[in-house]
């Protein structure tokens, strides 16, 4: 084997993947290493089946018992086949009473592609204002509910560069991924051009959501999403045919047997995997780095077979999602406490893992009329979002120090088995608890309760920053291990009294939409706060590695260069000092190509 | 669907190749087919032979010459354990196809060997031999020429080529292969040792005493966790959960199962087994707590002998499967309220714990893919597709254009 290259990279999800793929392109050496395992679509098996599934016990699978040393020992959890394993290798999550819980993240993957085989393939981009939340909030007359001490202005930041800057590349990944949407509405600009493919058809449930935005007045658009609908050149995949065949409710949280989701595999590393220059070894994991000077000189992983092997590149690219990237970082820190111990922390200023992030996550959910009912199964995962609450008027008028999109989802309990383990949950930790508990839900009281269900579900839902906290971090768990018997990651993080405002905020506006689109059944709304639940600390993560101008306030420069290194690179998630008002994976994407460029003309 | 152009021409190629004798097979199925009923064109006293065997309605139907004939032949034994539900299966299939208009009989069975038994032994050698005889008796057992259609029953690599082999001399029939799904045993040879699979936890322990690793395939319906009389308890407790007692219920799950269109019958049929139990939840139960949820099993095990001897205490002189429903409806609230009379809770302190794994288990194996071994031929979509619906009446569970052939109608999407 090989074993060195211009540029080896860890992790083959949203942050590596686009740089794997322009490097390659340009004729460099590339080598991706992945954790877990490759899963081909259809077209590319050799037996003609793909091994993921139209199936519900491939997304949220059997009864599994977690045995780690933890506060929630015992529990029952239900993971996707891609998804780690808690009794594997468990992120621990330190609650507010202290005791610490095994964690599930819902999109984390172990898998070529990572979470991009299991997100619902929203993909939208950061407004300019995401981007300067420090200039926004320390402005003139700037002022907030719930900031009594002021701390927001101070711990908002700005990214390094302007939003005109990553435009480009913000349209290369829609471009290069794959995406579906309309331009029309969304509140940034879109100076490179409209690279989206067509939209299909809304689901008819989401004319309810056309009417409630209209009512408020709020501009909508087509939510953008990474499901081709139409032959896509660029990664020669051929689109689903008729388009609308792409509907089915297996999309979120369902790897794509067909391809039509544009996961990093498909549109970004499939279609340079035959040059000559680049290498993927799946089945590989990175156990630790080790320096020479300020030069990463060796990436230790373990092959296939467990034996311990090394390689090394220009560059180094960690991108194993953030929680995993600062884990990384650390564990080599911990074995080599001297040279690597002193470059990646800074000399002590403790930044490395701190500024770990989520979103602030919430919304509404009712039922629609039992007449309006319709098949929430053909559809992909969400028709309209809206950037109503992006706009700086309404931060001023409601004081919030951040916008947010808000979208509506369509393939939630769209399937039998999603309806049963949903019900009564507050989100993917508490799956079944609900169903398992109301035991009066039995033979005639339990096709009520599908009567009841199946097809009338509509959930609005709002995807806002949360407030930097140095405190919230990522740190190496004390005493449990993984299965190779190295330190798990540990999380302590809480929410900023302003995030509550702000999530209370939003949720009302998700809640009004349904109301003025009439539908308020069992309506609900509120914040999905991460920090009570049994066994969940986030959707989205981020921060923790977080990029700048300042190396005693980032871990990584504005080319996501860590500071003290001379090689090595971060380009999950983990750079960003801001959650941003909307998910993230197209902007890790597109920040990816922006460092790909960096790294070409580096090497 | 595109096709890999290697498999296009290597199929043009075999068509060129066999163009001679499939010719003379096709002219002579063609010849062979006839619009009414085999039987019809029969002489009066080889007609009376071929219906002396009948009882009651079976009779009277053959005797008609109207209701087509379909042949049953069967290579269960008792020997292989993968045939072990083949050997009620006629009597169901009898059942079926008269409830669907037509006559089923039992037309012959065919030798099937078990490899597992001649492994390493003189027998072995007639192994790849017996597909032979399976044709040759297949053959003979259609040969009758009382039958419009054939259902070939067995599974493994000699027997299900003899039949189709078999079948094939009588190509102007439909024929459906039923599947029972696999269960096989087996070990390693590591410096000549048989030793146990390390990586595959499942184990069984045959007659003889001795452990050996196991799997068994998709669609199983071979019981690999449970004794009968578990079974019978579980399909008790299962009909209690589901929502099939109701008369619309019943009255669509008769619909789907005995009356629906040909073709969707043929798949239906092809997907459909256990059919004692409703929508086979038990068996997605019996195969769940053997591989995924293994951890589960031991739940099982104490809690139906629990619920076996309480109720026996409650109705002296019944088995479990002869008791009211109403035995079963008071026992599942009792077992609500967590405080069941006569529960020993110093086997299983909690009845209320048990019961929601069984809830759990029992709603999964009704809505879960068939292969797992329950929703028996998709019924409990169907049965979804076929309660709820929209405004303007269209179903609002259009499951079949996601899920591949012949279950659903995807022609993408291959499984």
């Amino acid at each position: 084997m090989q074993d060195s290259y211009d540029v080896v990279i860890i992790g083959s999800g949203a942050g590596g993947a686009p740089i794997a793929h322009e490097l390659a392109k340009q004729g460099k050496s590339v080598l991706v290493l992945e954790k877990g395992p490759l899963i081909v679509p259809q077209l590319q098996a050799t037996s003609g089946l793909s091994m993921f599934k139209r199936d519900e016990v491939f997304s949220t699978g059997a009864e599994k018992i977690l045995r780690q040393p933890v506060g929630n020992r015992g529990a029952s959890y239900y993971s996707s086949h891609v998804e780690p394993d808690l009794n594997d290798e468990p992120h621990v999550y330190r609650r507010a009473d202290g005791v610490d819980y095994a964690t599930i993240e819902g999109y984390t993957a172990q898998v070529v592609g990572g979470g991009t085989q299991l997100y619902g393939g929203v993909s939208l981009r950061f407004t300019p204002r995401d981007l300067t939340l420090h200039e926004w909030n320390n402005r003139a007359g700037a002022a907030l509910d719930g900031d009594p001490n002021g701390d927001v202005p101070k711990a908002a930041r700005d990214w390094p560069f302007p939003y005109a800057m990553i435009e480009p590349y913000y349209a290369k990944a829609e471009e290069l991924v794959g995406i579906n949407g309309e331009i029309n509405n969304q509140h940034k600009p879109f100076s490179s051009g409209n690279k989206y493919q067509p939209p299909l058809s809304i689901n008819p449930i989401s004319g309810h959501i056309e009417r409630g935005m209209d009512a408020l007045g709020m501009p909508r658009y087509r939510t953008p999403l990474a499901v081709i609908t139409q032959d896509h050149v660029p990664s020669g995949r051929q689109g689903p045919q008729p388009g609308e065949a792409a509907k089915t409710a297996y999309v979120n949280r369902y790897g794509d047997p067909m391809g039509f989701k544009s996961n990093t595999w498909v549109s970004l590393l499939s279609p340079v995997r035959q040059l000559p220059n680049f290498t993927l070894l799946p089945n590989c994991t990175v156990t630790h780095l080790s320096c020479q000077g300020a030069r990463i000189d060796s990436v230790n992983f373990l092959g296939p077979d467990g034996t311990e092997r090394n390689v090394t590149g220009k560059a180094v690219v960690v991108a194993c999602s953030a929680i995993e990237s600062v884990r990384l970082l650390k564990i080599s820190a911990d074995i080599d406490k001297g040279e690597f111990s002193r470059r990646i922390n800074q000399d002590g200023r403790q930044m490395l893992g701190a500024y770990f992030l989520t979103h602030c996550f919430g919304g509404a959910s009712a039922l629609v009329p039992v007449p309006e009912r319709f098949d929430k199964s053909e559809t992909l995962d969400s028709d309209y979002a809206t950037d109503f609450c992006h706009v700086d008027d309404f931060l001023a008028s409601e004081k919030l120090w951040a916008g947010a999109v808000i979208y509506n989802n369509t393939s939630d309990r769209a399937l039998p088995l999603a309806l049963a383990r949903n019900f009564g949950s507050r989100d993917l930790d508490t799956i079944w608890q609900g169903f398992n508990e109301n035991t009066q839900l039995v033979s005639d009281a339990l096709a009520a309760f599908l009567e009841h269900s199946l097809g009338r579900g509509l959930s609005v839902t709002f995807m806002a920053n949360q407030v930097p906290v140095k405190t919230n971090r990522i740190e190496l768990h004390p005493s449990v291990k993984d299965k190779w018997g190295r330190p798990v990651a540990y999380i302590i993080k809480d929410f900023h009294p302003h995030d509550v405002v702000l999530m209370n905020k939003l949720s009302g506006y998700c809640r009004r939409i349904l109301e003025q689109g009439g539908v308020t059944d069992e309506i609900g709304s509120g914040a999905v706060f991460g920090r009570d639940e049994l066994a969940r600390c986030a959707n989205h993560i981020l921060g923790g590695a977080r990029f700048g101008t300042d190396p005693t306030d980032s871990v990584l420069d504005p080319d996501c260069k860590a500071w003290a290194f001379d090689n090595l690179y971060v380009t999950d998630g983990s750079f960003m000092p801001t959650s941003g008002g909307a998910n993230p994976t197209l902007t890790i994407q597109a920040n990816a190509f922006r460092v790909a460029d960096i790294l070409a003309a580096r090497i | 669907m595109a096709i890999h152009p290697v498999i296009d021409q290597v199929t043009a190629r075999i068509a060129v190749r066999s163009e001679r004798t499939r010719v003379d097979y096709l002219q002579r199925m063609r010849a062979a087919a006839s619009e009414r009923p085999a039987r019809a064109g029969m002489a009066c006293s080889n007609l009376a032979h071929g219906f002396a065997a009948c009882a009651g309605e079976d009779r009277l139907a053959v005797r008609g010459l109207t209701r087509p004939g379909v042949a049953i032949i069967s290579s269960y034994n008792d020997l292989l354990s993968a045939h072990q539900p083949l050997h009620e299966y006629p009597a169901w299939l009898k059942d079926s196809v008269r409830a669907a208009g037509g006559v089923a009989q039992f037309a012959g069975g065919v030798p099937a060997m078990c490899d597992g038994i001649t492994q390493g032994q003189p027998g072995m050698e007639l192994s790849l031999f017996s597909r032979e005889v399976i044709a040759m008796a297949t053959g003979i057992a259609l040969s009758h020429e009382m039958f419009d259609a054939a259902l070939l029953l067995g599974v493994c690599d000699k027997i299900v080529p003899g039949l189709l082999i078999g079948a094939l001399a009588f190509g102007h029939l439909p024929a459906v292969l039923v599947p029972a799904g696999q269960l096989h045993t087996y070990k390693f040879l590591v410096a000549a040792q048989p030793v146990l699979d390390p990586i595959n936890p499942q184990r069984t322990v045959l007659d003889n005493g001795i452990e050996w690793s196991r799997f068994f395939t998709q669609r199983c319906a071979v019981p690999v966790s449970f004794e009968i009389w578990e079974l019978a308890i579980l399909v008790r407790l299962t009909n209690e959960i589901l929502p099939f007692e109701s008369r619309d219920a019943q009255r669509f799950m008769n619909l789907y199962y005995f009356t629906s269109d040909k073709q969707a019958h043929l798949s239906t049929l092809a997907h459909a087994y256990r059919l004692e139990q409703p929508i086979g939840a038990a068996n997605f139960i019996d195969k769940i707590v053997a591989r995924e949820e293994r951890h589960r099993f031991i739940d099982y095990k104490i809690c139906l002998r629990i619920i076996d001897g309480l109720l026996r205490r409650r109705f002296p002189g019944l088995t479990p499967a002869q008791i009211s429903k109403d035995g079963y409806r008071d026992l599942y609230a009792e077992m609500a309220r967590g405080a069941v009379d006569g529960w020993d809770v110093g086997q299983y302190q909690n009845p209320n714990y048990f019961l929601q794994i069984l809830r759990r288990h029992t709603y999964m194996g009704a809505f879960s893919h068939p292969k797992y071994g329950g929703n028996a031929g998709a019924a409990g979509w169907a049965y979804l597709e076929e309660m709820f619906r929209g405004p303007a009446g269209e179903s609002c569970f259009n499951w079949r254009r996601s899920i591949e052939l012949p279950l659903g109608t995807s022609a993408d999407y291959l499984g």
